[in-house]
């Protein structure tokens, strides 16, 4: 996945700014500069084939001018790294000079110019080397001429003829940077390094046909006119070898011109490769846009965008929710950070404010503008399906809370069930045979019948006990009828770790707020209790203003790590409590830090006429009681 | 059991009717106590202590409308000669942090009350030179 700025409606839809004007003008003043120059040295050289000069200023001029173009076009680093080929490929003319030191600057500026060429060829249009095979031939390339070419240069005194740079033939300068003569070492290297070189240029021919097989179909259409000129120009440097090791003339000569007209083709192919892409861009997004102004369902948008980007298999993901969740046209989560390989996503956003994300095809990633453009126009309509996913996301969602709520209730009646079974009605059983027991004993032998009676007492005592807890548990009647101070006070108090209660606000709430946050922060007491180990204190604290009430239950305990504990029976309880009434739960825990329950209920937009936040139902003495 | 004007005259005040009879039964066994009359809530134990003048009111906490403890700050305020004493199910904990403050003397709960625990109760909070009074 791909970092994408921001896109602003609407006027992202034009292209993003590049150089300014003056430092455009001082580019061309370069190129036409330094082509000047690779002609005047030519001229001043009288040398014998002027068209080999006129080739090699045209080649600088046009680098540097395709170069200046995609940077101020584009502003990304590929105009960069063009213009840094151009000023390259200026110093390799200086080859034409008769000055022993011009003419060696030159031909050690041949040894640099391709692997720097190689570079650029591989990495359109992005300026990065996308796939492996295009660094390892780049790499080798560099490696090449830093161990076999640069330090062989003190070593020769005159540098390999025939060569389709320089003007001259057989009286050219000696090597100005000459140290020692060693040649037959010189030699051997030379032929190994030249069979070295030939096989690293046809790899590179190899993995730009690869590069364009792998591309989208729109990139396709960019990537052939420069692979078309970029295999020529490898091609004839295997050439170009070849003729000097078997001294055929013809095969120099040939690819001594293939070579000298190749630069200039290159700089023209990368030109007609940026403008056809602009070319088909254009038509592509005018379709989308005609195509969004009919405002198309989820569907037809997705194939309208499709068709725009070539993607056949393109999905769009609308952000719903606070959070950072996504999903379908349908309301079905989708997870970006789980995509399929070879799938990238491009978010789309108004005012830095997530609408949707588009999951395209990695090859696409090369076309970001293109992407962006068409995330930025379709936005509104966007936006418009973005709200109804949102709102099938959380239809869904309130639905599978309500079915788990249900079944939870189910489990919780069982529960109440057995525990009333197994307890309370097996006491009453006992105590309705030891009543008997006791009128059969009664006059036989007082003693016994007053130990049976102490018995009947306790299995009293305890059913009640177990009557009282279980009620308790189905709701807390202090709930009822006075709030959740006073509620959680009495859970507070039979937790084993030492808990302080904070309700700050003491209005009353609806009873469905009111329930949920008491047994969300009993469910979190209890949790405090069984799994906090070393927890000594722990804080209930209820605070709430005109829109919401919060809660939060904190302990300092050992803590746990959220991240590997998966969500439990407890937690999820919890959330669709609180989700019931409108409001959220949150579960902070590190380790050592022990763990903090938050959550928060809106208090607006519930049915009092006054907009007061809370209903308040009498004073507490006059609370709807329930029978004892 | 002869009742004398001597005993101790008691209301119970309970919305459970199951309660009251258990209470009747409970308070004249018990020599020296004699049921003045029953109220079935906040509003009618009012108007009996009013018109009756009871010596012991036994008032259950939680009752619909008016709850005992409303019923006994309330009852209090009129400055009654009754002694006042909350009954509950629930134990302390449960029970609003109001019971404490509302002019009741006691809390106990229901399922303790006994003969014993009656006498003991009305020797405890009797206004001075009542209790000896009572028949024992």
């Amino acid at each position: 996945m791909h970092e994408v700025r921001p896109i602003v409606w609407p006027s992202q839809l034009r292209l993003r700014p590049g150089r300014t004007a003056p430092s455009l003008l001082l580019l061309g003043f370069l190129g036409g500069g330094l082509s000047c120059v690779t002609l005047a040295i030519a001229i001043a050289n009288e040398t014998p084939e002027p068209g080999y000069a006129v080739l090699e200023a045209v080649g600088v001029a046009l680098l540097i001018g395709v170069g200046a173009y995609s940077w101020a076009r584009r502003a990304d680093r590929y105009g960069r790294l063009l213009v840094g080929v151009g000023v390259t490929y200026f110093f390799v003319t200086l080859a034409l000079s008769d000055n022993e030191v011009v003419y060696s600057v030159g031909r050690v500026a041949g040894f640099l110019v391709a692997p720097f060429l190689l570079y650029a060829l591989l990495a359109f249009p992005s300026g990065h080397l996308e796939t492996p095979a295009a660094r390892a031939v780049v790499l080798a390339a560099v490696a090449t001429v830093v161990v076999l070419y640069l330090p062989l240069v003190p070593l020769m005194h005159d540098y390999p003829q025939p060569y389709p740079w320089g003007a001259c033939a057989a009286d050219c300068p000696s090597n100005a940077f000459f140290a020692g003569h060693q040649p037959g070492f010189v030699e051997g290297v030379q032929r190994v390094r030249e069979v070295i070189a030939s096989v690293i240029f046809l790899a590179g021919v190899g993995v730009l046909t690869l590069q364009v097989r792998a591309a989208s179909r729109l990139m396709r259409r960019t990537l052939v006119p420069v692979i078309a000129v970029a295999g020529l120009w490898l091609l004839g440097f295997v050439g170009l070898y070849a003729g000097r090791r078997i001294a055929a003339p013809q095969l120099v000569d040939a690819s001594s011109w293939v070579l000298l007209i190749a630069i200039p083709l290159i700089a023209v192919g990368l030109l007609a490769g940026m403008l056809r892409w602009r070319i088909s861009e254009g038509p592509a997004l005018a379709h989308l846009v005609r195509r969004l102004a009919t405002y198309p369902s989820p569907e037809d948008l997705r194939d309208a965008m499709a068709e725009a980007l070539e993607d056949p298999a393109l999905e769009i993901a609308y952000r719903v929710g606070t959070t950072t969740g996504y999903a379908d046209a349908d309301g079905n989560r989708i997870d970006l950070d789980r995509l399929a390989s070879g799938r990238a996503v491009t978010r789309v956003a108004r005012n830095d404010e997530p609408i949707a994300a588009l999951v395209h095809d990695r090859a696409l990633s090369d076309q970001r503008d293109l992407v962006e453009a068409a995330g930025s126009a379709a936005l509104l309509v966007l936006d418009h399906h973005r709200l109804d996913a949102e709102l099938r996301a959380s239809v869904r969602e309130l639905r599978e809370s309500q079915a788990r709520i249900l079944a939870a209730a189910d489990v919780e009646r069982q529960r109440i069930e057995r525990d009333l079974h197994d307890g309370a009605q097996q006491r009453l059983v006992a105590l309705r045979m030891k009543l008997d027991l006791v009128t059969e004993v009664m006059e036989r032998d007082p003693a016994r019948a007053g130990a049976l009676q102490a018995e009947i007492g306790d299995e009293i005592d305890g059913a009640l006990d177990e009557i009282r807890g279980l009620a308790r548990g189905i709701y807390p009647p202090l709930l009822a009828s006075h709030g959740l101070g006073e509620a959680l006070d009495a859970v507070a108090i039979r937790c084993p770790v030492a808990t302080t209660v904070r309700v700050t606000d003491t209005r009353r709430f609806p009873p469905e707020i009111e329930t949920a946050v008491y047994f969300c922060c009993r469910e979190a007491l209890q949790n405090v209790a069984k799994h906090a180990r070393g927890a000594a204190r722990a804080t209930v604290e209820v605070s709430g203003d005109d829109t919401t009430l919060r809660f939060t239950v904190a302990d300092d305990g050992a803590g746990f790590d959220t991240a590997a504990a998966a969500a439990g029976a407890g937690l999820v309880n919890m959330r669709d409590r609180v989700a019931v009434a409108g409001g959220h739960v949150a579960v902070r825990s590190r380790i050592g830090a022990g763990t903090t329950m938050t959550g928060a209920i809106p208090l607006r937009d519930r049915d009092e006429p006054d907009g007061s936040p809370g209903r308040r139902r009498g004073s507490p003495g006059q609370s709807a009681g329930r029978r004892a | 059991m002869a009742v004398s004007a001597s005993d101790v005259g008691v209301l119970t005040v309970d919305d459970s009717e199951r309660f009251l009879r258990a209470a009747h039964d409970l308070i004249s066994a018990t020599p020296g106590f004699r049921v003045v009359a029953e109220a079935a809530s906040g509003a009618e134990c009012l108007a009996a202590v009013q018109r009756l003048e009871p010596d012991l009111v036994l008032l259950d906490v939680r009752m619909p409308v008016m709850d005992g403890i409303e019923t006994a700050r309330r009852l209090s305020a009129a400055r009654p000669r009754a002694v006042i004493v909350l009954i509950s199910a629930e134990d302390a904990v449960d029970l609003p942090s109001t019971a404490g403050a509302c002019g009741a003397s006691a809390l106990v709960r229901k399922q303790d009350l006994r003969p014993a625990l009656l006498r003991r109760l009305w020797d405890a909070h009797a206004p001075r030179g009542e209790s000896d009074q009572s028949a024992r």
